[in-house]
Order: structure tokens, then sequence, then C-alpha cells
């Protein structure tokens, strides 16, 4: 059964036509890449996905329910564009940050147990940022920024995460470093990924599936 | 003679730390959500409720604490009426908050020193005044801790912070509920033309040492203790107002910080210019 199905969704602003009968299919632990240029429909495709914008026409399921009766939310981990620049002038620590996801399962005191420390810990480790668990976010570069924010997402074990271009202020290398780590996890922890991108060479390298919205035809990789 | 065999300079010291604990704690919190305003439009609001409580007859205090609080509700009312333009909120409540105060003000006997309220008279806190200060802001403090971690994932990211099950609607009301009492306390005492600094310089110098959310909140109780209690022992002997007073050591103690910070930073660059070399 797939994870996340999108049946023949198009979308318009108005008279601006910005998504046309796109279809795809996403299983468990395979990673989608979103390509397409500026104003392509990318994140539009993703804030349908995650029902904040209603389809003109189509369908979406996730785990085979239709979005209008789908209530699991706390499965899908949701990185938007702005999340660093929203967090960047904050005064946290990386601890803090990652932490700050487990709110909802804290009691009445609020105050992590050695298990929720544990599970900090080894998702920072995940994804290489174990020893600047009491640096100051603000301080790390926009590549370490995204690794934090991706453990933020990861210590809630979501089975879905949607990453609205992550590699937007990064440089090259930063960038395939984020992918790779992308596709690590999705293979080895049997997250879906979805993410959005400008970059050709990230999505055909590191993902099982890309949908290039500017061509408007997904095609299989096999890396 | 030591300034402690004064009561009222007892009583000065015990309120000036109460209120050194609570104030800087919400003004953290409101110097992150970018809203530094309300400090002010509040703390100008009050001096209507104080002048209210002088002219009829009732505890000051308690004036300007209600004053705080419907100056709250009318901040949220038109902001709901005017979402795209939440600072006309404010300050269309501080203009008639202010005006307020100026025409009741204007029927004050004259013996009455409503001015005092307004740089704030710490030596003139009563008994009455010292139980009412020390047990709401021992209230305050309780519930500012019980919400705080759902303040700092407000604070953070609002959007998160509803997915996380926060009730962000009821934690910024709570929260802008305390903001209104602190303002209505510290009116009397520090003065409410100067409380809203209070509110801002600890968070501003805590911010400087580049910690954590909870580490900087610490920081910012402690840059306001010193605050008071240098202020306080300054007023005292030199005899200036001690409100004034400790805002100013509070200004001073601010740029001192960010010189050392800087030039720290000047160091370390230079070092690591010549390790690079």
């Amino acid at each position: 059964m797939s994870v996340i199905n999108i049946e023949n969704v198009s979308f318009s602003y108005e008279t601006h036509h910005v998504l046309h009968n796109v279809s795809i299919n996403v299983d468990r632990g395979e990673f989608l890449a979103i390509l397409g240029s500026n104003g392509a429909g990318k994140t539009t495709l993703l804030k349908i996905i995650l029902d904040e914008l209603k389809p003109t026409s189509g369908l979406v399921r996730i785990f085979g329910e239709e979005l209008k009766k789908f209530k699991n939310w706390t499965k899908i981990s949701y990185l938007s564009q702005s999340a660093t620049a929203h967090v960047a002038g904050f005064p946290t620590t990386v601890f803090e940050l990652v932490a700050s996801n487990l709110h909802a399962e804290l009691g009445l005191i609020k105050i992590l147990n050695k298990n929720q420390k544990q599970r900090v810990s080894e998702v920072l480790e995940l994804v290489g940022m174990a020893s600047y668990k009491q640096r100051l976010f603000a301080k790390l570069s926009g590549g370490q920024m995204q690794k934090v924010l991706l453990a933020r997402c990861l210590i809630n074990n979501p089975e879905i995460i949607i990453l609205d271009e992550p590699t937007s202020a990064l440089d090259e290398k930063s960038a395939y470093d984020l992918f790779a780590l992308l596709k690590r996890i999705s293979h080895e922890k049997g997250t879906t990924i979805i993410a959005s991108t400008h970059s050709q060479v990230c999505s055909r390298g590191y993902c099982d599936q890309v949908l290039d919205l500017d061509k408007h035809h997904h095609e299989e990789v096999h890396v | 003679m030591n300034i402690f065999s004064y009561e009222f300079m007892q009583r000065a010291f015990i309120v000036g730390i109460a209120l050194a604990i609570i104030i800087p704690l919400i003004g953290l919190v409101m110097v992150l959500k970018k809203s530094s305003m309300i400090g002010d439009t509040l703390a100008h609001t009050s001096l209507a409720g104080v002048a209210a409580g002088l002219l009829i007859g009732f505890n000051p205090i308690v004036g300007a604490i209600v004053a705080c609080v419907i100056a709250v509700f009318a901040i949220e009312a038109i902001q709901k009426k005017l979402p795209k333009n939440r600072d006309l909120g404010m300050a269309v409540v501080l203009t008639i908050g202010i005006s307020v105060a100026g025409l009741l003000s204007a029927h004050i006997p004259s013996g009455m020193n409503f001015n005092s309220f307004l740089f704030g008279s710490i030596s003139l806190v009563g008994q009455n005044d010292l139980f009412i200060i020390v047990s709401i802001a021992a209230v305050i403090l309780l519930v500012f801790l019980a919400i705080v971690k759902d303040l700092y994932l407000i604070t953070l990211d609002e959007r998160l912070a509803k997915l996380s099950g926060v009730k962000v609607s009821l934690i910024n009301f709570i929260f802008t509920l305390l903001t209104a009492i602190t303002v209505g306390i510290a009116a009397k005492t520090v003065g409410a033309l100067i409380v809203s600094s209070l509110m801002i310089l600890p968070a501003a110098c805590a911010m400087q040492f580049e910690k954590g959310f909870f580490s900087t909140l610490l920081l910012s109780v402690g840059f306001g203790f010193i605050y008071t209690v240098a202020g306080l022992f300054v007023a005292f002997y030199a005899n200036q107002r001690a409100g004034a007073t400790i805002v100013l050591i509070g200004a001073i103690i601010f740029v001192i910080v960010v010189i050392i910070k800087w030039l720290i930073n000047k160091v370390r660059i230079r070092k690591l210019g010549k390790s690079n070399e």
C-alpha cells in the first residue's frame, strides 16, 4: 500500500494554473524529490499534501485514507522553507531546540526524563550533530542548522517527513550532504521522505523518485 | 547609619528583589515575541488606574492592575478588528490611557503625590503595599514557571506549538495578563515611565551571552537582581530616586557588557588571524 497517493491533482490560484493532473505514488521508505523552477508549484503541492490547500480537482490519500478523513497528523513532520530564518535569531541551544518537539509527550512538570534525553542524543548522533548539543543554534552554519531541524523532525519517529526546499540556503557540498543523509534515513529507518528542490543533481543523485513539475512527468531513479 | 536599619529600606529591598525576579522573566519573553511595545502601553495606561485610585480613594496599585487588565482586553479587541495593523491597537490604547491619566490627575489633591508614580517611589512602599506586591509577585512567578515551556515553544514556533498540543491562544492570553499585572504592581515602586525599561534591559544584557533559552532567562533575572540591589544602594547613599537609578545602572551595565563582548570578539579574531598565518 502506498504511503502517499496523489491522483490527478490540479490546482489554480484564481486564473493562474499551477498544477495540472499530477499523479504519483510514494511507498514506505521511499525518498521523493519534487523538482521545479520558481512558481512551478512545489510548495503548493506540499501544502495540498499537508491539507493546507484544497486541490481544484483530484485526490490525495495518506496511508490509504482520503485527506478529509485523515486525522493522524503526528505521523507527519514538516520542515518549512522559512524554518531556519525563523529560529536563527532565537537564543536556544541545539539540545533545547530538538527537545522542544517532545513537548506533546511531556508530563505536567514538563521536564525531560532520562529516556527522552537519550532520544535527543540519538537523533543528533544520527544527523552527525551530537558534538554540537550545547551550542547556540544561531551560531551554526546553514547546513548544520538544517541537520538540527531535521533531528527535531526525527525525534518523534514520524513515518513521513516533508521538507520544503531544505537546500535553498546551502552551498553545493552541504546540499549533497543533506540529501545523502535524507537518503540514509529513508532507507535505514523506513521513513518516507518528500523534499522539494531546485537541484537536478541532488534529486537524481539521491532520490528514489523524481517528480519534475517543469516537465510534467515523474521518473523512477535507480541509484 | 546602616541602610538596613531603616524599615522603609528593608521593605524596599524585599519589594525590589521580588520585582527583579518577575519583571525580567516577563521582559525576555516579550522581547523574543517582538512585542516590547506592549510594556510601554500598559505602563502608561496604568497611570489612569493610579489616578482613578487616588481620586476615588482605593489602593492605586489595585487601580493600576485593573487599568492594565482592561488595556489588555482593549488591545486584543482592536487587534482582532485590525489584524493587518496590530501595532495600532497598542498605540490607540496608549493614547487613551495617557489622556485619561492626564484628565484625572488634574483633579487629584496636591498632597497625594501622583508624580511619584511616574518615576517610582520604592521608599514609600508601606506594609500593606509590601504584602500586596510580594503575594502577587509569588503568584506571577508560579504561573510563569507553569507555562514557561509552552511559552518557549510558542515564541520559537507558534505552528509547532499548535501541533504539539499547546493551547496557544490561552497561553498567550495568560502571558499578557501576567504582563499587565506585573506592570500594575511595578508602577508605584519602579515607576510607570520606567518599568518597561526594566523589562527590556536585563533581557538585552542576558542575550549578549548567547546562551540557550533557559540560561538566558536565569541570566535576565540575575541582571535584574544586580540592577535593583545596586540601584537601591546608590539611590539611598546618593539620595536619588530609586526607580530611575536602578534603570540607569542597568543601562550602564548593558553598555559595559556590549563593550566587553566587542573586545573579546576582537581579541578572538586577532588570535584566529595569527594562528592562520
